[in-house]
């Protein structure tokens, strides 16, 4: 831990020696920095504006709220494919999503990307748990790969567009499936192949009207809500024999 | 149109939840089966998660079961007292299954007994209900009324169930009701595809009783599971519950009117049928290579 910290502090000294500016480089703004779900919600769009004062490329990273992910891996047991191993991962993001002005690997080299994270394959969750005997990050590739066939994590990074020199413009479409929880948006402002500033922004997702009443009422009064679905669904079921034996 | 199920944190497709619970319906009230071995592996393959799925389709089968027993009722073909009777070993069996599923999650093997169990029960049901469907509709009657000597004729507590028209101890449908009801708390499903072929083979019930009676049931069952699902893990979402309601309790009414024309073994090879292919397709899976080997849960 004290390790990380001097690490992170010699970097920030290192970082503010060699560019001097420190983060008012970057002003921002969200287009919203609330996204409401209810009951018509099929995904979002996640629009972030910025500014620099001088020329840069720019990469954002989107996070999701952190959750714990078990991965499991089959194996064949007597002629059946059974679940066998598991990998219990803590702080998994529900949402990865890089953008960016200019392809990666030109503007940043491979420690820059690796240090700050940026790019799934320079993810790394801490594990829990673990039951097996093959290599775990075979089974955190597996979740990254897993998170990306279902639209949380970007499998190549969104474009991040220039208006003029000095504008940027980034948007990211998220799907339905989205985590509600805090956001966060950090963006880089890179030169010369290192990371010249870099600013966080949050926002939120969450649920609005009918979505959270029937979300708050089922976590929130467990019994109500229990007896509620037996009675409504009894209700329901007259209610219907009723109707058709009029119609 | 797409809408968002606020528990199970998806959004789906509006018709298509419609439709899958009008098909679940129809094929409840034509069966008297609650249809719980078809609409999770449905649910879930749209992308619901496994356990909103198990969930929110307990509460839908509370309400079709209901609609099917008034359906059936009126018609005159429950019995109450012999679905009381099953239902009173169902309740000691849930318990009963509760504790075994306890246990087997305990040992880390509860998927491979869910799968397993799902395979060998669907698959000799099928099997027993297709021999059984074939010989009637070929030798029709033929040698009919040979007389038995079944397991239940010396146990005690005889009584007569005059809507079915036996005579026999009540041990034998509590047994059935309570050994139904283990498999079904630890299988997380209604278990009207048990149910039926055990009332039709084991008990000799008159096939036009079956139906209403395990319907029956059936609606106590789901409510117990219902209620339980929703204070425990709090994984019945009730909007997607809603829409499956709205398109069920109208196919439910067409299956029952169809049931109605449609004769017992006719009805029974169908419904062999489809307990079939669910049971192929879920060995199948089971001995073929995954696309991925790696899953999240």
């Amino acid at each position: 831990m004290l390790n990380k910290i001097l690490l992170t502090f010699v970097f920030l000294l290192t970082v503010s020696a060699q560019t001097v500016q420190a983060s008012e480089d970057i002003s921002l703004d969200l287009v919203d920095d609330f996204i409401a779900i209810n009951l018509n919600f099929t995904g979002s769009e996640i629009v972030l504006f910025g500014g620099v004062a001088d020329q840069g490329d720019i990469i954002t990273v989107i996070r999701g709220p952190s959750e714990e992910q078990i991965v499991r891996r089959k194996r064949k047991v007597s002629g059946l494919w059974i679940s066998r191993d598991r990998v219990i991962f803590d702080d998994v993001p529900s949402l990865y999503w890089i953008a960016s002005s200019s392809p990666l690997r030109k503007i940043l080299p491979y420690t820059g990307l690796q240090k700050h994270k940026i790019g799934p394959k320079y993810l790394s969750f801490p594990i829990r748990s673990s039951k097996t005997s093959e290599s775990r990050i075979t089974f955190k590739n597996a979740l990254i790969r897993q998170k990306q066939k279902i639209g949380l994590y970007s499998k190549t990074p969104s474009k991040v567009k220039f208006m003029g020199r000095h504008l940027f413009k980034s948007s990211v479409k998220v799907p339905a499936n989205i985590k509600p929880g805090p956001y966060s948006i950090d963006v880089y402002l890179v030169r010369d192949q290192k990371i010249a500033s870099h600013r966080v922004i949050h926002f939120k997702i969450g649920k609005i009207g009918t979505s959270k009443t029937v979300y708050s009422f089922a976590h929130d009064h467990r019994v109500f809500y229990g007896l509620f679905a037996v009675m409504f669904s009894v209700f329901f079921g007259l209610a219907s024999t009723r109707l058709f034996r009029k119609g | 149109m797409q809408v968002y199920l606020p528990i199970a944190e998806v959004s789906v497709d509006l018709f298509t939840l419609l439709a899958l619970g009008g098909g679940v319906g129809f094929i409840s009230g034509l069966f008297g089966i609650g249809g719980g071995f078809l609409s999770t592996p449905l649910l879930i393959l749209i992308g619901v998660p496994p356990a909103v799925a198990v969930g929110s389709q307990a509460s839908q089968l509370v309400a079709v079961s209901i609609s099917g027993v008034i359906g059936h009722w009126r018609r005159g073909r429950v019995d109450f007292k012999m679905g009381g009777v099953m239902l009173a070993g169902g309740i000691c069996g849930s318990f009963i299954g509760v504790w075994l599923f306890g246990i087997l999650k305990e040992m880390g093997q509860i998927d491979l007994f869910i799968s397993l169990s799902f395979v060998f029960l669907l698959g000799f049901i099928a099997t027993l209900m297709m021999c059984e469907g074939l010989l009637t509709s070929f030798l029709r009657k033929s040698n009919r009324k040979k007389k038995k000597r079944r397991w239940f004729k010396y146990l005690p507590l005889k009584t007569r169930f005059k809507k079915s028209g036996i005579y026999m101890s009540m041990l034998a449908p509590f047994t059935i009701g309570c050994f139904v009801s283990i498999l079904v708390s630890t299988l997380g499903i209604g278990g009207g595809f048990l149910m039926v072929p055990a009332m039709v083979y084991l008990l000799r019930i008159p096939p036009s009783m079956v139906g209403g009676t395990s319907l029956f049931q059936i609606m106590f069952v789901t409510g117990i599971v219902t209620f339980l699902q929703a204070f425990k893990y709090q994984t019945v979402d009730m909007v997607l519950a809603t829409l499956m309601l709205i398109g069920g309790v109208i196919g439910v009414q067409f299956g029952v009117q169809l049931s109605t024309k449609l004769k017992g073994e006719y009805a029974r090879l169908l419904l062999a049928s489809i307990i079939m292919v669910v049971c192929i397709r879920l060995g199948f899976d089971l001995i073929t290579m995954p696309e991925d080997l790696y899953f999240v849960e």
